[in-house]
């Protein structure tokens, strides 16, 4: 069994399943720059389900407003106490967008009052250095969503390691396309997800 | 008077004479042992027995009036003194009533001379004393000697020190609910651990200055007051748990813990609807009803809506509330609203999600908001044709290909059919331009079946060489077999330069396979040999339709990564040095063992330091261990009371809920049975 598998998290509310492609080409990237154990495909995981447990890295997207059962409160909650990581990114890019709204309001309540993450957070340092903070992705450059570009992520730590990292930046639309296309690109994009997948490995 | 009147009156003058000499037998006895000690110095705690020894001298003296009860006693006392009486006294005391015994009586004046006699014997005690009074006033004091001076300096320290020990002798502790609360006020005395709402006046007070206190709340300096004879403390119950440290100037501390209770926030059910829906037509009206309670007072509720129109990555969403209602502080409630769908002017493809929303009334750190489940009525789109419940989703490759597979078909069963009126040059014309078909079909077979498999497209593009790469259709079956025989394993590694296959269409491989069979018979000009594998190959493709039927959802294939052929892909490297191997074990966790294993060790020497030391850790405990919390606060006061019985009990409940597992020791056999 390969030691890393990416899971992205299904939830009852919104559309869950909005960047399928993101997890190949995380997957990619993470074999791509590193010689870390990862399964060429991803797996897809309700947050209510107890199986949540097995992957260290969950990532959760979606353009519709989101409200968890309380099963999946429950079971985030207990995820957060074990040292999981819940990676969560607007797909809206839209601070004043409802998926912002509601998700913020369910994570308050799940892990507590979310909180602006400096950009000289180890996060920006676990395998890329990032001197500037989260990278910039092109939606935001190209002034989608609430034409903004934010400076830092967010996050709640508990014992000295992040828990929750919530993003506005739309990841999700920067990293939704087939790994195979990544030779057009200049610059990958993704290597913040390595940082990510390193950090949640690591730390 | 009477002779028996003047012996009674006698009587009671001989109590009060011997009453006297017993007092300045007393006193006597005093003065004099006192100017013993003084003059020699002595340690003071030779009063006791001065005082113990006067009280028996004059209790001895006071033994002789035991005689005097009796009148007899008496007259036998006044007969020895006047012989001359005859008896006649003593007969009078005896109860003989006589005119002639009382004039013999009343003959001699005994009791003058009984007078004198009482004098007499107060003369001498009285000059004793005087002599020993005299002799206190002339007999030098002795200088303190340094056993008394430190018995004098020790008393009076304990005396300052039982002064100022008094400052925190007693203190008691009022706590004043916040107003929202409308609770009484709470009194507690000598408390260890304060509970309250968050946002509680909390009053610590106590006897004594003001300025003998010093105040400290999670390490700040806190002012105390000076309230009349006693001092006051202020403050008010944290949001977070906190230490309150009372130091006295006579070196002695107090901990109170304050545990903030919080507030919880409305629990809130959604009773109606009950499950999420989906409808072909929002119209009509929606009944709503959620079931609302609250630890203290609702303030109010009300359900919210939100519609969500759009699709992709273009979404609208429209907020409102309806059905508000005021509660005024009562614990519990419902709240009933209806919808109107036609209003809300729902699209197909909009989405409504409804919940209910309770505020309390909790105006210090609140208000405390909660929420119920929220539930989703879909509008379901025109072209969700097999089930409302799912989005439509494009149309796998597969069914693309069985269209053309089944136009061959036919295509060549017509060619069979018009065989016997065909010549052969004609025929083999026409039945290769079916194969060229096939081919091509059976390429776009293919480029699904090696996309999934991960491997280059076929290379046979422009080429009449069929075999996938170096492997022929039969090994490529095989290793698909083998693939799919073993459950769970979805990829199968190969050898060499080859590529990872990964086997979850076995159906189209086998309609890839039989493709090659028919293009084989339509290249050398005999359709009705080609039927047959063209069918196989129209069975398999509808299997893999089917196969691909199972996700409705309309979730997009999955993108396999070549992990393999990724690492070869990277170009920079990242930086591994901060990387920092993750604990095993909670630092947290590992951190309070350690520290609550120093205070078990503190108990034996000094059981009040352990206690207090227990109670800083309930307050660090107080934020994300309860349970520990509580038992470590059974621990501190099982040791304030000394009680040996309690604490190994109180003991093993911190250390189950410090989390430490049982440990299995050498020699123990191991439990494997089932309940």
């Amino acid at each position: 069994m390969s030691d890393f598998v990416f899971a992205t998290a299904q939830y009852e509310s919104g559309d869950w399943d909005s960047a399928p492609l993101v997890p190949a080409n995380i997957i990619d990237t993470i074999a791509r720059y590193t010689e870390i154990n990862v399964a060429p495909s991803g797996v897809i995981v309700p947050l209510a389900s107890p199986s949540l447990f097995r992957y260290p890295l969950i990532y959760m997207t979606g353009h519709l407003p989101v409200r968890f059962s309380s099963a999946e409160r429950t079971n985030l909650q207990r995820y957060a106490e074990r040292g999981g990581l819940l990676f969560v990114d607007d797909h809206n890019h839209d601070i004043d967008g409802t998926f912002h709204k509601t998700a913020m309001e369910e994570l308050t309540r799940v892990y507590g009052p979310v909180k602006p993450l400096p950009n000289t957070h180890p996060l920006y340092k676990s395998f890329f250095v990032f001197e500037e903070g989260p990278p910039t992705t092109s939606h935001e450059l190209n002034g989608w969503g609430d034409n903004l570009v934010h400076k830092t992520l967010s996050g709640v730590e508990r014992n000295g390691r992040l828990v929750l990292l919530y993003s506005s930046k739309d990841y999700s639309s920067e990293w939704n396309y087939h790994p195979e296309n990544k030779r057009f690109l200049s610059v990958d994009n993704t290597k913040f997800a390595v940082n990510l997948v390193v950090y949640a490995l690591t730390r | 008077m009477t002779a028996h009147a003047r012996l009674l009156r006698l009587q009671r003058s001989l109590a009060i004479v011997i009453s006297l000499r017993a007092l300045l037998a007393g006193i006597a006895i005093a003065t004099g042992l006192f100017d013993v000690v003084r003059a020699f110095g002595l340690s003071s705690l030779n009063f006791i027995f001065v005082a113990l020894a006067s009280a028996g001298g004059a209790a001895l003296v006071a033994t002789k009036l035991r005689p005097l009860r009796s009148l007899s006693r008496v007259a036998l006392w006044v007969e020895e003194r006047t012989p001359s009486l005859r008896y006649s006294l003593v007969t009078i005391a005896d109860g003989v009533a006589s005119s002639s015994l009382e004039a013999q009586a009343l003959g001699t004046p005994w009791w003058d001379e009984a007078r004198r006699a009482m004098l007499r014997s107060l003369a001498l005690p009285a000059l004793v004393t005087t002599f020993v009074v005299a002799l206190t006033l002339v007999v030098p004091i002795a200088q303190p000697t340094v056993a008394d001076q430190r018995v004098a300096t020790a008393s009076r320290a304990v005396a300052e020190a039982a002064k100022v020990t008094d400052v925190l002798a007693v203190v008691h502790v009022a706590v004043v609910p916040p107003s929202y609360a409308a609770r009484p006020t709470i009194t507690v005395d000598d408390p260890t651990n304060v509970e309250a709402l968050v946002g509680s006046t909390i009053t610590v007070s106590g006897k004594g200055e003001a300025s003998r206190l010093t105040a400290f709340a999670d390490s700040a300096t806190r002012s105390v007051a000076q309230r009349g004879s006693g001092w006051s403390l202020a403050l008010s119950m944290p949001a977070r748990p906190a230490l309150v440290r009372l130091h006295s100037t006579a070196g002695r501390d107090r901990l109170i813990v304050l545990a903030p209770i919080a507030d919880a926030a409305p629990a809130v059910t959604l009773v109606i609807p009950a499950h999420d829906t989906i409808v072909r037509r929002a119209i009509g009206s929606l009944a709503l009803h959620a079931q609302l309670r609250d630890d203290i007072g609702l303030r109010d509720a009300s359900f919210e809506l939100v519609v969500s129109s759009g699709a992709g990555e273009n979404f609208t969403f429209r907020t409102t509330t309806i059905g508000h209602a005021a509660f005024g502080g009562r614990p519990d409630g419902t709240l009933d609203a209806r919808v109107s769908l036609d209003s809300l002017a729902l699209k197909p493809g909009d989405i409504l999600q409804l919940r209910a929303v309770a505020r309390d009334l909790n105006n210090v750190t609140g208000p405390g908001v909660g929420s119920s489940e929220t539930r989703a009525l879909r509008v379901a789109r025109a072209d969700e044709y097999d089930s409302v419940s799912v989005d439509a989703a494009p149309p796998p490759e597969a069914e693309g290909q069985i269209l053309s597979q089944r136009m061959l078909i036919d295509l060549t069963t017509a060619l069979v059919k018009r065989q016997a009126s065909l010549t052969r040059p004609l025929l083999v014309q026409e039945s290769q331009r079916l194969a060229d078909d096939q081919r091509k079909l059976r390429k776009r077979v293919g480029d699904v079946v090696f996309q999934r498999l991960g491997a280059d497209p076929l290379a046979e593009e422009g080429s009449d060489a069929p075999e996938p790469g170096k492997l022929t259709p039969e090994e490529v079956l095989k290793r698909a077999d083998a693939a799919t025989g073993s459950a769970g394993a979805n990829v199968m590694d190969v050898e060499g330069d080859e590529t990872p296959i990964l086997a979850i269409n076995k159906p189209l491989l086998e309609a890839f396979n039989a493709m090659w069979d028919a293009g084989r018979a339509l290249e050398v000009g005999e359709p009705a040999k080609a039927l047959p594998p063209m069918r196989i190959a129209l069975a398999a493709i509808q299997r893999a339709r089917q196969a691909e039927r199972i996700y409705l959802r309309g979730r997009p294939s999955a993108v396999i990564v070549d992990i393999a052929k990724a690492r070869l892909a990277g170009k920079d490297k990242g930086v591994t040095s901060i990387r920092e191997p993750r604990m095993v074990i909670d630092p947290i966790v590992r951190r309070r063992s350690a520290t609550f294993e120093r205070v078990t060790a503190l108990i034996p020497g000094d059981p009040d330091a352990a206690a207090d030391s227990l109670l800083m850790m309930r307050v660090e405990a107080l934020g994300d261990a309860p349970q520990l919390a509580v038992a470590l606060d059974d621990a501190a006061r099982a040791i304030r009371k000394r009680d040996n019985a309690a604490i190994p009990l109180v003991w093993a409940r911190v250390r189950r809920a410090l989390g430490g597992a049982p440990e299995q020791r050498a020699g123990i056999t191991p439990w494997l049975g089932t309940p």
